[in-house]
């Protein structure tokens, strides 16, 4: 399984790299949306899960959201909303956009953990 | 009649800010407790480990109201807060790494506060966080600018929480 996390914050890529080792997945990381978009070109798509900022300079998470599924290749790639924008609306526009799911930080990590696994099918909803 | 009705509006008006400053302590509290396991609690402003503020987190709060939010810590208590929230030795952790950590942090504050204060309609839009490092760093501000300090902490980190309305 192969995941990649697009996260302006190298803390919080950290974090969620010691939870792909907790699970024994292969992580990508990315700083920026742009820089997402050319890692998910070198590896043709193959990723099974991208957790996505929303807050983040140059290309926000929503905005990359919104191109991902704009994308063929791409539709496909289930997309959960790492962020600390909590509000409803928030919520409501990622939903619509095509995320699958939506964590607000701060999270605890197993809590971190069940969502990933709940995303790639492996837990209950 | 009317010194008092001002009195009144004047403790509607320090209730009101009270509650919004809890907030975010409460949101410190919650963004520690997550990320680090550190069960803290708001504590005096006499602590010494406050005068020793090395990393400083900001963001500012734009709404009716104006305001910068900022979070201090010691090296020692940002190692030891990045360090279980990495799950890495607090000796491997970077100058950079603190600091973005401590940003972060200041950025899931914020971002709880913005949740609760919208459901009492208060609402306010955010900057990107940013961090400040150096030893001894003060943020100091215009005696006609209002400043609210407060200290979360345990027995092994302390955070000092500044509201600055400009």
């Amino acid at each position: 399984m192969r995941m990649m996390t697009v996260d302006d914050s190298s803390v919080v890529r950290k974090i969620i790299r010691a939870a792909s080792e907790v699970l024994e997945y292969d992580l990508e990381e990315a700083e920026s949306g742009i820089e997402a978009l050319e890692i998910l070109e070198k590896l043709n798509g193959q990723v099974d899960l991208i957790l996505l900022d929303w807050n983040m300079p140059g290309m926000n998470g929503y905005e990359l959201l919104q191109r991902l599924k704009s994308i063929d290749k791409y539709r496909n790639i289930p997309v959960m909303m790492v962020t600390t924008e909590g509000q409803k609306e928030n919520i409501v526009m990622a939903v619509k956009a095509g995320a699958v799911h939506y964590m607000t930080k701060p999270f605890a990590m197993e809590d971190l953990i069940k969502r990933i696994l709940e995303c790639m099918g492996r837990g209950a909803m | 009649m009317y010194g008092q009705g001002g009195d009144v509006m004047a403790t509607n008006a320090e209730i009101c800010m009270d509650m919004q400053h809890q907030s975010f302590i409460e949101g410190l509290c919650e963004a520690v407790g997550k990320m680090t396991g550190f069960c803290v609690n708001e504590v005096g402003r006499d602590d010494l480990r406050l005068k020793c503020i090395n990393i400083s987190g900001g963001m500012i709060l734009s709404g009716e109201r104006n305001a910068l939010l900022v979070v201090g810590v010691s090296r020692k208590t940002a190692s030891n807060l990045i360090s279980y929230m990495v799950g890495m030795d607090a000796a491997d952790l970077a100058e950079e790494e603190l600091a973005d950590g401590i940003s972060e942090l200041v950025n899931m504050t914020a971002g709880i506060a913005k949740i609760k204060m919208a459901e009492c309609g208060t609402n306010f839009s955010l900057s990107s966080p940013f961090a400040v490092t150096g030893d001894n760093i003060r943020v100091t501000v215009k005696k006609h600018i209002k400043r609210y300090e407060y200290a979360i902490g345990c027995e092994d980190v302390i955070l000092s929480i500044g509201i600055f309305y400009f």
